[in-house]
């Protein structure tokens, strides 16, 4: 693997080329965007071109370098990321961070850090960073890997460079998909189309059978009836496996997609009663959609996605997943039903 | 030699060097002139200003061979020590690495030596807000009372987390967000010393975006260096800064505008495509409303704020302020503090439709205002012969219910003293009943809130019978509670004088009639069917919808 691996961010790619080859590498970046889009992946491809024994511009992949970065035990790059079962990165991992970075390097002119997940550091710990950031030993390079730029405070922000990555075109992310996934043509294109340009939200989804989850989803909806409220939420719940999960977590993640994906729907009829012409993540319900539509009026719709960001809300503060989910669906059936008072 | 960045290369060495901080500066020099340096200082101040390059300065000024003087050789050897942040004497320590007790109990064994070469032991605290409580608290007694050799220098960018007792010890300087024009001119002077040419609008753009913070502005001007060597355009700063192109903004409240929201998705689409994302997309586009807002309430001319001045030319006219505040809370709304791209996208969708289907936004005051027009309005158009009222309402009556209720009853006494003796009883105990609830109301809130929703029936032999709706049947249940029960029949006995007894019911039919619905006008007035007319009149009836009241009186004049 090298650079041509890396789809969608030519500019960026362009930019650290010429940055190595100007021997312009600052000592701090922050690289930013979504989840799933690969910058884990270029950071690693960017440490072997860093450090690789030929090439300069790119790395070669056949050096003892390369090869011992692809298998992830090279002793001068150095990752950190969250502890398992951890919601942040601690205090001690940065100090032990700090540690390593002021040893010379082994085998190399640099010795690189990446902080994965660095908008999960709490504030002990991105404070315990700054002065490093700020002023790192002369070999050191340190990589701040975060998905939004907002959960990153200011002082750590100011102190290093920003490359915010791109998200990754429909037809990049389908073709990895059945490169690499070995997911048919219809398959991966719909994950390619409700994933957003996230591999990894894409690779989720396939491995959950999302697809079949939505459909089914779509279809009973468009069946609802009024006081289907509390049967259906039931079904979800089933549907879905959540009660028998354990961990919290994984449950809550779980309830999430569920909910997005009723946000994805109801989005799709506002779009389809606009007629916008815009693309819709339900290609396959295009008429059904239009024509269900027109039943509903626009300021309906925006209290159902209203009470549905409410729902999403409620579920990062501790809410119960069974009653929140009640809750909404009822929600939501009354405004369909043309109740105002909800 | 590894690369090293502009921020740090560019440190400043000097009190001269030090940016848009001149008051400090000038205490500061004016202690070392005259000798009247303090044991301990403190500052603080935002992100990327000079309170570390002040601190190592500051120590500089003092140690320096030929010192201490206010313009330290920077040659000697403790000079250039101290700038590479390694001198023996000058401890930089980072406070939030180091926070705990044990770190200051290490500092307050070793304060007693004397320094080793220069003539004052100093110890930098940077990130100081970081240390814990005890750490702060050992601190205390040495930060009071240090050796003569020791001088300690804090900074901080959270000066109110550090203890009051730490801070009263301490002289405090507070840094101030670098002005634009400095950090301007200072990039300026950068870009000159690096020989690249930098057009005056990127430099602008760069400035305007660290908000204050020079070495924001740095390291964004190093990126952008690294990335286009020799000449640098606009569009390599937006590209850098993540900013959405001017001219797509344009179009984006051109499509507002036209209401034309399928335009204004298929933007959103592109700008997202870029690798924009809906968060800062959403606060560009709630800055320029904010721009369109300030130049709308204090003219363009306001020059304390930097205008976009393409963007007020075209806009400047196109909303009213109220309509600019609701899509700022339309932006707002969207806002969410959320990783999840998807619903960030989605919410971004939401609020550009909702903005291009948004009606021109009226204030609530020309709303009102109109409403007393159209009040106005009524009367003329109501030519009946019974009584002239001169007195005229207050125009707040009419937008809210609840204030209606007082002046209510003194009002329905007038037209009963003409009625028909029929009508008199049955308005006569409306009016008995209005009353009692008038002092319902007085005496608690909360049972007046209950027993309005019932219906009055009527009062036969001290019994006074009121019907809720089957809905309400909780209000029933509520009131029929002892306590309650005996209020109520206590207000009556007071209006009416004589036994009371209160009898409660839910009615049958199931649905009663609309609550809505005028009731009073229409068995007050009913002998006068040209009331009902001016009910139904469409305009009347808008309001009615649009406030959710009820019509409590109507004026006739002329006749």
């Amino acid at each position: 693997m090298s650079f041509k691996n890396i789809f969608c961010q030519d500019r960026i790619v362009n930019l650290f080329q010429k940055a190595i080859v100007h021997d312009h590498l600052a000592h701090a970046y922050i690289f930013a965007g979504q989840e799933g889009i690969g910058k884990t992946l270029f950071s690693k491809e960017l440490a072997k071109t860093i450090f690789c024994q030929h090439a300069r511009a790119d790395a070669c992949d056949t050096c003892s370098h390369c090869q011992r970065i692809t298998n992830d035990n090279f002793p001068d790059l150095f990752f950190v990321l969250p502890e398992k079962n951890s919601r942040t990165i601690k205090i001690e991992q940065l100090r032990h961070l700090q540690d390593v970075l002021h040893v010379k390097p082994l085998e190399s002119k640099y010795k690189i850090a990446i902080i994965q997940s660095a908008d999960k550091m709490n504030e002990e710990s991105s404070n315990c960073l700054l002065k490093t950031l700020e002023e790192p030993p002369s070999h050191a390079i340190i990589i701040l890997i975060v998905t939004s730029l907002e959960s990153v405070r200011e002082t750590v922000r100011s102190r290093c460079q920003i490359i915010r990555f791109f998200p990754l075109s429909m037809i990049v992310v389908k073709d990895i998909l059945v490169n690499s996934f070995h997911l048919d043509e219809k398959q991966a294109e719909q994950l390619a189309c409700i994933s957003n340009g996230s591999i990894e939200r894409a690779a989720l989804l396939s491995s959950t059978h999302a697809l079949d989850k939505k459909n089914w989803l779509v279809d009973r909806i468009l069946t609802l009836g009024m006081n289907d409220n509390l049967t259906f939420s039931k079904e979800l719940l089933d549907k879905w496996n959540i009660q028998d999960l354990e961990i919290l977590e994984e449950k809550r993640s779980q309830v999430k997609e569920l909910i997005l994906s009723f946000l994805l729907y109801y989005r799709d009829l506002l779009i389809c009663k606009i007629q916008s012409g815009m693309p819709v993540y339900h290609t396959n319900w295009r008429n059904t959609l239009t024509s269900k539509c027109q039943v509903l009026s626009e300021e309906v719709l925006f209290r159902i996605i209203q009470v549905i960001k409410t729902s999403l809300e409620q579920l990062d503060h501790n809410a119960n997943i069974a009653l929140l989910l009640e809750n909404m669906i009822t929600k939501i059936l009354r405004l369909q039903f043309g109740d105002r008072t909800v | 030699m590894s690369y090293v960045v502009l921020a740090r290369r560019y440190r400043p060495q000097t009190f001269e060097d030090l940016v848009g901080q001149e008051p400090i500066v000038l205490t500061l020099r004016n202690a070392i002139r005259t000798n009247r340096v303090a044991h301990a200082y403190l500052l603080a101040g935002p992100r990327g200003v000079g309170k570390t390059s002040m601190a190592r300065i500051l120590s500089k000024a003092l140690n320096c061979k030929h010192g201490p003087t206010d313009t330290p050789c920077n040659a000697c050897d403790i000079c250039r020590c101290i700038s590479e942040g390694n001198d023996i004497d000058v401890l930089e320590i980072d406070g939030a690495s180091n926070r705990g007790i044990d770190e200051v109990r290490n500092i307050r064994q070793n304060v007693s030596y004397a320094p080793s070469r220069a003539r004052y032991k100093i110890y930098i605290i940077d990130e100081v807000h970081m240390l814990t409580r005890e750490a702060f608290n050992a601190l205390l007694k040495t930060l009071e009372e240090p050796p003569s050799h020791v001088k300690f220098i804090f900074a901080t960018t959270a000066v109110n987390r550090l203890p009051e007792t730490v801070q009263s010890r301490c002289q405090r300087f507070d840094f101030r967000n670098i002005a634009i024009h400095d950090i301007e001119k200072r990039l300026l002077d950068i870009c000159r010393a690096e020989g690249v040419q930098v057009e005056t609008a990127a430099i602008h753009t760069i400035a305007r975006y660290a908000k204050g913070g020079l070495r924001d502005s740095q390291s964004v001007l190093d990126q952008i260096l690294s990335f286009c060597k020799d000449r640098i355009s606009p569009e390599d700063v937006n590209f850098v800064l993540g900013c959405i192109d001017e001219d797509k903004i344009l179009v984006l409240f051109d499509s507002f505008v036209r209401k034309d929201a399928s335009s204004a998705l298929k933007m959103v689409n592109e700008i997202l495509g870029e690798g924009k994302t809906a968060g800062e997309c959403i606060d560009q586009l709630l800055s320029c409303v904010r721009e369109l807002l300030i130049a709308s309430s204090c003219g363009r001319e306001a020059n304390w704020i930097e205008f976009n001045a393409s963007l007020i030319q075209k806009y400047g006219d196109s909303f009213s302020q109220d309509t600019l505040m609701y899509m700022v809370q339309i932006f707002s709304d969207a806002r969410m503090r959320t990783t999840d791209s998807l619903l960030q996208r989605i919410l971004l969708e939401m609020a550009v439709i909702r903005i291009c289907r948004m009606e021109s936004v009226e204030s609530l005051y020309d709303i009102a205002e109109r409403l007393a027009a159209l009040e106005g309005g009524l009367v003329h158009s109501n030519n009946e012969s019974v009584k002239k009222n001169t007195e005229i309402i207050p125009r707040q009556e009419s937008v809210s219910q609840q204030m209606v209720l007082e002046p209510a009853t003194e009002e329905y006494r007038a037209p009963v003293t003409n009625k028909k003796e029929n009508l008199e009883s049955v308005q006569g105990e409306k009016h008995v009943w209005e009353k009692i609830l008038l002092s319902v109301q007085n005496k608690k809130k909360s049972t007046w809130a209950l027993l309005k929703e019932g219906q009055f029936i009527g009062c036969k032999d001290g019994e006074i019978t009121v019907e809720f709706p089957s809905k309400c049947f909780f209000h029933k249940e509520k009131l029929d509670q002892i306590e309650e029960k005996k209020l109520i029949e206590q207000c009556a006995k007071e209006v009416i004088q004589g036994n009371v007894r209160l009898k409660l019911r839910v009615s049958k039919n199931g649905s009663p009639e609309k609550r809505d619905a005028p009731v009073f006008p229409d068995r007050e007035f009913s002998d006068r069917p040209a009331v009902d007319l001016s009910v139904s009149e469409p305009a009347v009836k808008k309001t009615l919808d649009l406030f959710g009241g009820h019509v409590v009186k109507i004026h006739n004049k002329g006749g």
